[in-house]
């Protein structure tokens, strides 16, 4: 008697349980197909996007030894459709397994679509859907970004994510690209003051490139030549509420990556004007950023100042003039140098972003909000509008860390 | 009216069978009886008992013990005892002394144990191998201990294996066993104790203590436990251990099974109680924790470092053991975002060819490992080990190669088979095992909210588990005073008290130097 009441209620509880979940949206991992890319493009009919899909075949490079199979590494397939969500099942058509986001690593969008003003619209789909990610990076390509995926053939890594998390994630670390996640992307226009850079990218070379100083190009202007892909990944591209306004170069966006404190910029190697006499014209330096930058802000008055100390170790690279560094004297000048160089490179740098983009490309505003007892006298204030007046003031607190080998002039 | 209704339905399909027996009325009878003055009544009455000469190795022997000048009988089971014994000591000097003594105890060199005129109790003696002497008009009944019991010397421990410290085992012989107990504890307070548990058989059972250590109610309780068994026999400790148990279908052990001394004896001196029965080459140890059956031997053996690192492992092993299976079919089915891009594609591909459902998969493996185990275990000797290996490699090799099932699978099965070894206790190895099944049905049906949900499922039902009063994960919960002995041992000389939860006596081990 008592068994079966038991047995009776364990029923009930399992009844219960399973109609809450249970094993009904179960799959298999291999009745998946998994997109690693995702391009977006304007359409010719209206209200609708052309979405494009790359594929990963997971056959490929998956296997040791015996059992590799012939098949291409991937599939690219476009089509016109109303959002990327319900695409899913339109490509189906084409694709045999069931489509999944679940390891979607870029978006890449045609700077038509991202120069629209409903863009933002189109992109919002991504935040319901439950298998992209918000660590999936946001990319802008000039090119059409179907066109984008059919002309990127990477010579080395035939597997696409491959590809792109080590293009990705070096290019970041490089400080190249910015760090352009979708998270990143859908925080700043929420909080609607500062502006957004998603990473540039393009696989169409421009012939006959111009050439230009250190790493002062928009994507697809380096000039390389060999056999190689020539996909190239460099410089962002600059969002105002969304919205695509305006395009900043590989150097640009190494300084903006320096400012901001909420990416992971490590170290990079950079090239800083020699103040020493000779040919050479500059030296390599590795510049490393081990804390967060000192930011003080004047909000008082109508022209608002911002102070920004950068603190920066350096380690010299290269020595063409063969100083002599144990010298107090020649470590001075060293580092007033730097200095002089960082201090003017970022203050032109946010002065033309001020000026043309109308705001500050990393999240500033964060720093000012401290200077507001509510939310209230913040919004009195009006970054946005304030912001355009400001004077912005850089200094770098230079520590060399290590000057290199210390050479000997022959004959000393 | 229901309840009624399954009342009577139990009723009906519930019902005790009724034999009808042989009463053995008079026997009892008999055996309540004394023994007679009269020499043939009492070569009748016993041959009588023992069947004679039917049973053929119950033997009787007649003579005339020449200094007394009246006949006499000796009665014994030739497998049971000592023979030369009985001859030199017993029936040569009672057939060859010649001065006139009126004694039995003065001709016979071999000891008198005792005196006694019951049947019952003469019978029950000799079954045991002693060998009793009848002598014309006497009223009395001498019984020698003459016991000798084949049996195995005293080994190496072959379940238990450990690489340092003491490597004797206990054997089938009482004696020895209990030898190898006093040899650790030179204690008068240690207490060697028989109970008679069952009434055919007369299988009897060592209660080993310290007197001064073991709380008087704990004890109590299992002998009251020891007393209730109504049964024709018990024929072996493991069988015992079944008895005691409070929760017998339960998948976990409450009691603790060893068959190294050196363990018993670190019991004994905590204050535990441990159970010793003859023919049966291990011992009880009563109550057993959680932590008891988890811990080996050589964890206290070698120095704190080490020992702390392969308890370290062990704890990882019982995870693994337990969730690898698991744990795999619940990413792969309903949490792919969890796998790493390299490591999706890889599963993904290598599956691509495998006909079965990932489950399906898991639990074919599973399966066939315990196969190979057990299989393993069964084989005779000679081909055992290879077997073992070659059947799991070729298993495994060829499955693979045949496309049933994919290579990521035999990683998975291969390191929770493997985890499983080092859980050493035999009875905690098999519940880690059988609950690993459970956990791959609930990963398969409702993916890691199914593994979590029995989990903690599991954990209330261990907590509330108990061992003779003590809670299956004391002293950590609840909380006791203990030695600190549970995932990570101190040194030695910072275990000061013996287990709470036991209430021993004498709580102290060593004082604070």
């Amino acid at each position: 008697m008592k068994k079966t009441k038991t047995i009776c209620r364990i029923l009930l509880l399992l009844v219960i349980v399973f109609s809450l979940t249970g094993c009904w949206d179960r799959e298999e991992l291999e009745d998946r197909s998994y997109v690693i890319g995702l391009g977006l493009d304007r359409s010719p009919y209206k209200g609708k996007i052309k979405v494009t899909m790359l594929l990963a075949n997971p056959e490929v490079g998956s296997m040791q030894g015996g059992g590799g199979s012939t098949e291409k590494p991937r599939e690219i397939i476009s089509f016109d459709a109303s959002d990327f969500i319900v695409a899913k099942v339109t490509a189906n058509a084409i694709i045999s397994r069931l489509i999944s986001y679940d390891l979607l690593k870029i978006i890449v969008v045609s700077e038509e679509l991202a120069k629209d003003p409903n863009f933002f619209h189109i992109i919002y789909g991504a935040v319901y859907d439950k298998e992209i990610r918000m660590n999936a990076y946001l990319a802008v390509s000039e090119e059409m970004a179907s066109e984008y995926f059919l002309k990127n053939r990477p010579k080395m890594e035939t597997r696409p994510h491959k590809y792109f998390q080590y293009m990705i994630e070096h290019g970041i670390e490089n400080g190249l690209i910015p760090d352009s996640t979708l998270l990143r992307f859908f925080k700043t226009k929420e909080s609607g003051t500062d502006l957004f850079l998603a990473m540039n990218t393009s696989a169409v070379r421009k012939k006959n490139p111009k050439f230009k100083g250190e790493n002062e190009y928009y994507a697809g202007q380096v000039d390389a030549t060999g056999e190689m892909d020539d996909t190239q990944f460099i410089g962002s591209a600059v969002f105002r509420n969304g919205v695509m306004i305006g395009k900043l170069t590989g150097q640009e966006t190494s300084i903006v990556n320096t400012l901001d404190d909420t990416t992971n910029i490590n170290d990079f190697l950079l090239n800083i004007p020699n103040p020493f006499p000779g040919k050479q014209k500059s030296f390599a330096a590795r510049v490393m950023k081990r804390e967060n930058n000192k930011v003080k802000m004047n909000l008082k008055g109508p022209g608002p100042k911002i102070f920004i100390t950068l603190p920066l170790k350096f380690e010299i690279m290269s020595n063409p003039s063969m100083v002599d560094f144990s010298k107090k004297k020649n470590q001075e000048i060293i580092k007033k140098e730097i200095a002089r160089h960082f201090k003017i490179e970022h203050e032109k740098m946010l002065r033309k972003v001020q000026r043309e983009f109308k705001g500050a490309p990393f999240p500033l505003s964060y720093n000012a909000r401290k200077y507001f007892g509510t939310i209230q006298e913040y919004k009195k204030f009006n970054w946005n509008k304030s912001y355009l007046n400001a004077d912005i003031y850089v200094k770098a607190d230079v520590e060399i860390v290590d000057y290199g080998r210390v050479t000997k002039k022959a004959g000393n | 009216m229901r309840k009624k209704f399954f009342k009577s339905l139990n009723k009906k399909f519930n019902t005790e069978p009724q034999f009808s027996e042989q009463s053995n009325a008079k026997d009892i009878e008999l055996k309540k009886q004394d023994i007679n003055l009269h020499y043939e009544r009492n070569i009748e009455t016993f041959k009588a008992i023992f069947s004679i000469p039917k049973n053929v190795d119950v033997k009787i022997r007649e003579f005339t013990i020449r200094s007394l000048k009246c006949r006499a009988f000796i009665i014994y089971i030739s497998t049971m005892v000592d023979m030369d014994q009985v001859q030199k000591s017993i029936v040569e000097p009672l057939i060859e002394n010649e001065q006139p003594t009126g004694k039995i105890q003065d001709i016979v060199s071999f000891p008198v144990a005792k005196m006694t005129t019951n049947i019952g109790d003469i019978t029950e003696n000799i079954t045991r191998g002693i060998t009793a002497l009848f002598v014309d008009d006497d009223d009395q009944c001498y019984i020698f201990e003459t016991t000798k019991i084949q049996g195995r010397g005293i080994e190496k421990s072959n379940n238990e294996v450990i690489v340092k410290g003491a490597k004797e085992a206990f054997n089938e012989r009482l004696a020895d066993n209990i030898a190898l107990v006093r040899k650790k504890i030179k204690n008068e307070n240690l207490i060697v104790e028989a109970h008679v548990v069952t009434k055919r058989s007369r299988n009897d059972v060592l209660i080993v203590y310290e007197k001064d250590l073991v709380k008087d109610e704990l004890l109590q309780k299992i002998k009251d436990r020891l007393a209730s068994f109504e049964t024709d026999s018990i024929l072996d400790l493991s069988i015992l251990e079944q008895y005691l148990e409070e929760r017998p279908r339960s998948l976990f052990p409450t009691i603790l099974n060893t068959e190294r001394p050196d363990r018993a004896a670190s019991f004994i001196e905590e204050g535990h109680i441990v159970l010793l029965m003859s023919n049966s080459p291990n011992c009880l140890v009563l109550p057993a924790t959680f932590w008891a059956l988890f811990h080996s031997p050589e964890d206290h053996y070698l120095r704190t470092p080490y020992g702390n690192f392969i308890r370290f492992l062990r704890v990882l092993a019982l995870f693994i053991s337990l969730f690898a299976s698991s744990f795999y079919i619940a990413i792969t089915n309903y949490h792919v975002g969890m796998i790493p891009p390299d490591l999706l594609m890889a599963m993904a591909g290598s599956r691509e060819r495998v006909p079965f459902p990932s489950v399906v998969e898991i639990l074919m493996m599973e399966l066939a490992f315990e196969l190979i185990r057990e299989a393993g275990l069964r084989v005779p000797s000679p081909i055992g080990p290879t077997i073992g290996i070659v059947g799991a490699l070729i298993l495994g090799q060829a499955a693979v190669q045949a496309n049933i099932i994919s290579p990521i699978v035999i990683i998975v099965i291969a390191l929770s088979g493997l985890s499983s070894f080092i859980i050493s206790d035999s009875s905690m190895n098999f519940a880690i095992r059988m609950s690993r099944f459970l956990f791959i049905f609930a990963a398969g049906l409702l993916g890691i909210y199914g593994v979590a949900a029995l989990g903690i499922v599991g954990l209330f039902y261990l907590v509330s588990l108990k061992s003779f009063g003590t809670s299956y994960f004391a002293p950590m919960t609840p909380h006791f005073f203990s030695g600190k002995d549970l995932l990570i041992r101190p040194v030695p000389m910072k275990a000061m008290f013996r287990p709470g939860y036991l209430k021993p006596k004498d709580m102290v081990k060593q004082r604070k130097g």
